[in-house]
């Protein structure tokens, strides 16, 4: 992310002025906003509330990845579909809502979810990933190309009124194959949850890509931030990079 | 010696309790924890402990006093210990 920073408007100026007022981020943190790529593997309750946030924050490009057609039970969380879009390929009123908030947005729009095939193509497209499939099989996809790629991965997770969340920098910190390198065989597609506890941990998805792409603030690191909204309470878990990894093992510190 | 046990996400409802305490061998290491564990619960939550072969999960993350113990590693447990048994979760 070293390339020349396209310059504020006036216009974005006064839309992101009450953010530009943070310490340590200021005017700079928004040009590099502006100038910055995400792409976000699924945009359901957890991802449809990160490219949301992202949206709102001003940042310039992101690359969405979300198959499939929006269904009744997607309405519980998925903020970005809508009831009358019920039926309608999800990207498409996804991308819709995102213009509506930031029409200076530019969009990669894919009605497919990550796979190995298409893996490569989207991490290329971004400077930074945010991870919020439901498949294992995706996400293990996408920490692949993240890591081949040296690109950091935001890994957001939730279950019931859990929720974890970590930060991938490929070569620095365990990667997600380091503690889960393969599918869970306990693992089910569908699983209990609020549409308030996805997007609390998509909003702190949201917090960790503006950090990572401004350069401020510590993003989770080598820890995994666990809450569990049942009884308010949260834990940080310092994570090990295992040097056996499949994926990241032989990786030297970048 | 004993050690407490934390369950979260789909294992805390297969083993049906947040908590529980265990009596262990003074030396024993996370990997004996695990299988005692499983045999604790062998009525339908053993799969999330230990694989076919009896061998800790692969994808089970164990986390002893905050710290991940990376899978592989022999280390012994103490008195008072508490131990996190993590099942990856995801998005959707």
């Amino acid at each position: 992310m070293n390339r020349p920073l396209a310059p504020l408007t006036d216009e974005e100026r006064a839309i992101y002025e009450w953010q530009i007022w943070v310490r340590d981020f200021g005017e700079e943190g928004q040009q590099r906003l502006k100038n910055a790529s995400v792409m976000i593997s699924r945009c359901g309750g957890l991802g449809g509330v990160v490219a949301y946030e992202l949206a709102a924050a001003g940042v310039g490009k992101l690359v969405l990845a979300h198959g499939g057609c929006a269904r009744p039970s997607d309405l519980n969380r998925q903020l970005l579909v809508t009831y009358e879009s019920l039926g309608r390929p999800r990207i498409e009123t996804m991308t819709r809502r995102l213009l509506d908030l930031n029409p200076r947005l530019e969009i990669v729009a894919v009605g497919e979810n990550v796979n190995e095939d298409n893996a490569a193509r989207l991490v290329e497209q971004a400077d930074v990933v945010v991870d919020c499939a439901p498949m294992f099989e995706e996400r293990l996809a996408m920490n692949r190309q993240a890591v081949l790629q040296r690109k950091p991965l935001v890994e957001c997770a939730m279950f019931d009124l859990e929720a974890t969340i970590t930060t991938v920098q490929p070569g620095n910190t365990p990667c997600l194959a380091c503690w889960c390198p393969s599918v869970p065989p306990t693992w089910k597609r569908q699983f209990p949850v609020f549409g308030a506890v996805s997007g609390t941990v998509g909003c702190l998805g949201a917090m960790e890509a503006i950090k990572l792409i401004a350069g401020f603030g510590q993003p989770l690191f080598n820890r995994m931030l666990r809450l569990d909204l049942r009884d308010m309470t949260t834990q940080t878990v310092s994570l090990v990079r295992n040097p056996n990894c499949a994926v990241c093992g032989s990786l030297p510190r970048a | 010696m004993q050690v407490t046990i934390q369950y979260s996400g789909q294992l805390k409802l297969a083993v049906g309790c947040a908590s529980e305490q265990l009596e262990l061998p003074e030396g024993a290491t996370v990997d004996e924890l695990v299988r005692a564990l499983a045999q604790r619960h062998d009525n339908g939550a053993r799969r999330f402990f230990v694989d076919e072969a009896g061998n800790t999960q692969p994808t089970l993350m164990l986390v002893v006093n905050n710290r991940q113990v990376p899978a592989g590693t022999r280390q012994t447990l103490a008195d008072g210990d508490e131990v996190m048994l993590l099942q990856p979760i995801s998005g959707g």
